[in-house]
Parts: structure tokens; sequence; C-alpha cells
């Protein structure tokens, strides 16, 4: 089998319908792991400062509190976590990224508990040389996890091997807007286009294109939509400027969009409106 | 249908969707009145064909990732792990745990000879030939054990040279004593686990290196005269205490395996299929090791005399032997 590099997952579920994922990688992971660390080192100077100050009364059960909070933070930070809060840590969710299982459902409390206490073995190196510093825990270097990781299509440190499961990215949800106002824009004529039209498909690229362009710096929007366009202008054999194509490739994709997406739209608003219904 | 039309048409049932995702997540799940399940089920359903449609015909990457993030969103609450209440844990730990105990009873033999095997060896032999125990234990350690038990005034085995002026200093002395124990056993007994799915070398190395230092410890003590003292202060929690750190080595000999012999299954199902059971067998074991804390912290150093302990002590090996083999079984 061919293993196709891509941070794309698709799960089929229950409803037979194919759901995609994108995967983090180990930049993002490693960041929110960073930011986890901090939130870790924070509680336990807190928790310090806090036990000098009732230390004063009672010795004996501040040295227990904080070796047992100490044995909260190394062990159960991430189980709780990700246990009770959909998969996601604190630095998780400021990096946006959460952990599901491979088939798609939602982290389960067993889950969380095993690939977290499986992380001991995924950062191996310095747990084992410090192992009676319990707080140093808190930097390893995670050799194991990291090689697991590279030899994984998943993206699968030791633990999520064993739980099933996998981090994903998590990113906003925002309903898609026509890319531009499409009316001011005059279309090409039919003896221009010489009768030939795009597919749905080709429409769709040109549209999200252009609804990017702001993403990208002019240079570099420019030049990938010369090439757009001049492949465009080959294939229908554009019998209009060619010279203007090459010069403004970005106003000739806007007017591809605008003659052939309208048209289609047109055609649907007068064919279909009792067919519609019955969908 | 063309694409226009079915934005018209569709927009507002997403957007209705969204307001009702924000509502199951926000509110209580049994507060939410039978329609608005239902409504919620239906729109995820519908959702889910919009998706298919607009993936079919190619309407645009941008759309389909927004419908393909609303159905992820909506899939994760309807397919929500239901959550766990007071009856869950006591369900695990009364009747899960132990049946997982018995179902693995090989890999848990297995772990038992790995600690108690060299445990046994590296006691007798360090009772009859004490100057043997340096080989095993540092000189500080040697030194400490010989000055906890040079003094025979307190009948406390670990902190002898404190002298208890009232119940509360005692009861604060135990507290600190029991959040040590519970941090560095229970972890001692994790990692025990999680290092065994490196195929299990970790575990093994772990389960020898502590039973090889208990038992020389163990037989050190004993060479020095003070079998009733030490014995009595180790029995009662030795009984959680040891059989929950060879069941976690267990545990940790169960994941280490599936890459090993994974039987029918490809070695990541059966890592899979054996992490689960595995997993639920770690956590059993800390909380063994948790009420092994308690004890080992508050009832162990008691000042009472060894009998009783050995009365205690016995009827706890008793009672984790009984819990490990019937707890959990049906009824014939």
């Amino acid at each position: 089998m061919a293993a196709e590099v891509s941070l794309n997952v698709r799960i089929e579920t229950p409803e037979n319908v194919r759901l995609a994922y994108q995967l983090a990688g180990p930049a993002l992971r490693s960041a929110a792991y960073a930011i986890d660390c901090l939130f870790r080192v924070l509680l336990i100077t807190a928790l310090l400062i806090g036990a000098c100050l009732i230390a004063a009364i009672l010795p004996g059960f501040t040295i227990g509190g904080i070796l047992l909070a100490l044995f909260f933070i190394e062990w159960l930070y991430y189980i709780v976590q990700e246990g009770f809060w959909n998969g996601y840590s604190m630095g998780k969710w400021l990096v946006g990224i959460r952990v599901i299982h491979t088939s798609g459902a939602p982290l389960t409390f067993w889950g969380a508990v095993l690939r977290n206490l499986l992380r001991v073995a995924d950062m191996l190196p310095i747990a084992m040389v410090f192992e009676d510093v319990a707080w140093l825990g808190i930097l390893p270097f995670y050799g194991p996890g990291l090689l697991a990781m590279s030899m994984t299509q998943k993206f699968q440190r030791l633990g999520d091997l064993a739980a099933g499961t996998m981090v994903v990215q998590v990113h906003p949800i925002v309903l898609p807007k026509q890319p531009m106002i499409l009316d001011q824009i005059a279309p090409i004529t039919r003896y221009e286009s010489n009768g030939f039209t795009p597919t749905q498909a080709q429409l769709s690229t040109i549209a999200e294109f252009l609804g990017r362009r702001s993403k990208l710096t002019y240079q570099r929007g420019h030049q990938l939509a010369s090439e757009l366009a001049d492949t465009l202008a080959e294939r229908m054999e554009f019998t209009g400027d060619r010279e203007q194509v090459r010069k403004f490739p970005m106003a000739f994709l806007a007017r591809v969009c605008a003659t052939f997406q309208t048209a289609r739209d047109e055609k649907a608003a007068v064919i279909t409106p009792a067919k519609a219904r019955l969908m | 249908m063309k694409r226009a039309t079915f934005l018209a048409q569709r927009k507002p049932a997403w957007q209705n969707f969204e307001k009702s995702l924000r509502r199951v997540e926000t509110v209580n799940q049994r507060r939410l009145s039978s329609e608005e399940v239902l409504a919620f089920s239906r729109q995820l359903r519908e959702v889910a064909h919009d998706l298919e449609l607009v993936r079919t015909r190619d309407w645009g990457l941008d759309l389909e990732e927004y419908l393909n993030r609303l159905l992820a969103r909506g899939h994760d609450y309807f397919h929500a792990p239901r959550a766990g209440t007071w009856h869950t844990i006591g369900q695990f730990l009364f009747m899960e745990f132990p049946r997982i105990f018995r179902t693995w009873w090989g890999y848990q033999l297995l772990a038992a000879l790995l600690f108690f095997g060299p445990l046994i060896i590296s006691w007798i032999l360090i009772q009859n030939e004490p100057p043997l125990a340096a080989r095993f234990m540092s000189q500080e350690a040697l030194d400490q054990y010989d000055m906890m038990y040079s003094s025979e005034d307190s009948a406390s085995l670990d902190d002898s040279a404190f002298s208890f002026d009232s119940w509360n200093d005692y009861g604060n002395e135990r507290a600190s004593m029991a959040g040590f124990y519970v941090q560095h056993n229970v972890g001692i007994a994790l990692q025990c686990f999680a290092r065994g799915i490196l195929l299990g070398i970790g575990t093994i190395y772990t389960l020898l290196f502590n039973g090889i230092s208990i038992g020389a410890t163990a037989g050190y003590v004993l060479s020095l005269g003070h079998a009733d003292r030490f014995l009595g202060f180790v029995v009662s929690h030795g009984s959680f205490e040891l059989t929950a750190i060879a069941i976690a080595g267990g545990a940790g000999l169960l994941v280490g395996d599936a890459a090993l012999h994974p039987g029918q299954l490809s070695r990541w199902s059966a890592l899979r299929l054996r992490g689960r059971d595995a997993g639920q067998l770690a956590v059993g074991a800390a909380f063994m090791l948790v009420v092994a804390a308690l004890i080992e912290a508050f009832w162990s150093p008691a000042p009472i005399p060894s009998e009783y302990k050995f009365l205690v002590g016995g009827f706890l090996w008793f009672s984790v032997a009984m819990y490990l083999g019937w707890s959990g079984r049906e009824r014939a």
C-alpha cells in the first residue's frame, strides 16, 4: 500500500458519513506540551508558596499534602483533564488540538487513562535517569514517542497506539462567504469562450482560490493565479485579449467565476423551485 | 438542485443546528426536552446528508469543510461516552478489576514469580550471610537501618527519633508519611506498568530490582535481630503493597507481550485490545497502593504489641487473596 503523506484522516461514522479530521503533528503537540509544562510548574510554585503559609500550623499535613499534590500533578494532570474535558488539556485547548479515538468517537475515560499512563514510556530517557526526582518528569525528552509518531500514519505515540487514540486539530466553525460580488464583473461571452464550460469542481477551486487571495502576498497570488488563468485560457481557446489574461490573471479568474457560476445558479433558480421542495 | 438554491435552502437549517449544538453542549442532558433531543438527532442526520451531497457534487471545499466541522461537533456530542457515577467506581473496584486480574492470571503469575522469587531468594541469602548486604545496598542505607533499630524505646520503625508529645503531632507526622507513600509507591507501580510497553523489558527490570532490594532489606534487618518489630511493621500493609506491585508488573507484561505474541490479531490491534485491560489493572493496582499507603502510615507504626499486628496482617493477606480470587464471580 502506498503510504500517502498527509495530515488528513477520514473516518466513517455510524451514520455512514465520512468525517474528515486534520491530524496534529509533533510541532503542534510539542507546543501544547510546553504550555502544559508551564502550567504544571506554575501549579507547583503556587502550591509551595501556599504550603509555606500553612506549614507554620500543621507541618506534617503540609508535607504529606505537597507530596500528594506532586503525585496528582505528575500522574493525574492529563488524565483528569483529557478524561473529563473531551480530550483537551490546558495546553491542547490553547493550541487548538484535542484527542479523539481513531474510530472518531470522543475520548473515553479509560482511553485518557491509558494514553497518559503510558506517557512515561514515551518520554523514557530523562524519566529513567532521574526516576527519584518526581517533578523532573515534567521535562523529559520524548525519544520513543517521537520514534513511534514518525513510524505511524496518524502520528501516534506509544500511548496513543495502545489506547487507540489520535490528536487532531480543532478549527472554528465559520460559514463560508461568497468570495466576491460578481454582479459588477463583465462576463465572458460565448464567442470568447468557444462554448467551453468548466466543471463544477474547477469552478469551486477557482472560487476558493479567489476567496483566499487576501491571505497571499500580491506576488505569490499573481504567480499562482497566472498559472491557473493561462491553463484555463488555453483549454477554452480563449479568443479575447490574451495579453490582458497574462497581466491580470485574477481578474480573468473572477470573470470565469462570474460567468459560469451565475449562469449555473440562474439556470437552477429558474428550473428547480418545485423540485427543490421535493428534496 | 443547484448550488445557490441548496445554499439558500439549507443555510437556515445549519444555523439552527449550530444553535441546538450550543444548547446541548451547555445544558445538562436531563434538562433537555424530548422534542429538543429528537430535533437534534434529526438535524444531525440532515447535516450528514448535506455533507455527502456537497462532496459528491464538488460544491466547494470551503463549504465541505464547514459542514464537516459542524457534523464533527455534533458527532462528538451524539457519541459522547456515558458519564461515570460513584456506582461505576464501585463496580470497577469490586467486580471488573478482580475479574480482569483472573482473566490474565498467567501474566499475573509470571509477574508474581519475577517479583516474589528474587525477593525471597535475596531475603534468605542475606539473612544467612549479612555481609552480602553491602553488595545490594549502599552504605548509607545500611547505616540508616542500623540507627533506626538501635533505639529500642519507640515501637515505630521509620521515625523512632521522634517523640510524640500529643496525638496531634502523631497524626501530623503520619499524614506526611501517607503523602510520601502514595507519591512514591504508586509512582513506582505505574512506572512499572508503563515501561512494559517496550516489550516488557522495563517491567521485568523494575520487578527484579524492587524484589531484590526489598528482600535484601528484610534479610539485613532480620539478621540484626529485629524480626518481631520489622515483621510487625511490614505484615499489614505488605498485603496490599507487594501484591499491587506484582499486579502492576503483570499489567506491564500484558501490554509488552502484545507486540511479541499478538495471536490472530495484528500487533497494533493486539496492543489496543490488551492495553484496555492492562490500563484497568494498573489503575486497580494504584487504588490498592493508596489503601496500602494509608495502612502503612496510620496502622503499621502504631505502638501496639506485634501479636495484634500479626493478627490484623494475617487477616489483610487473607482478604487480598479472597478479593482477587473471588470478588466479582457470578454465583454458581
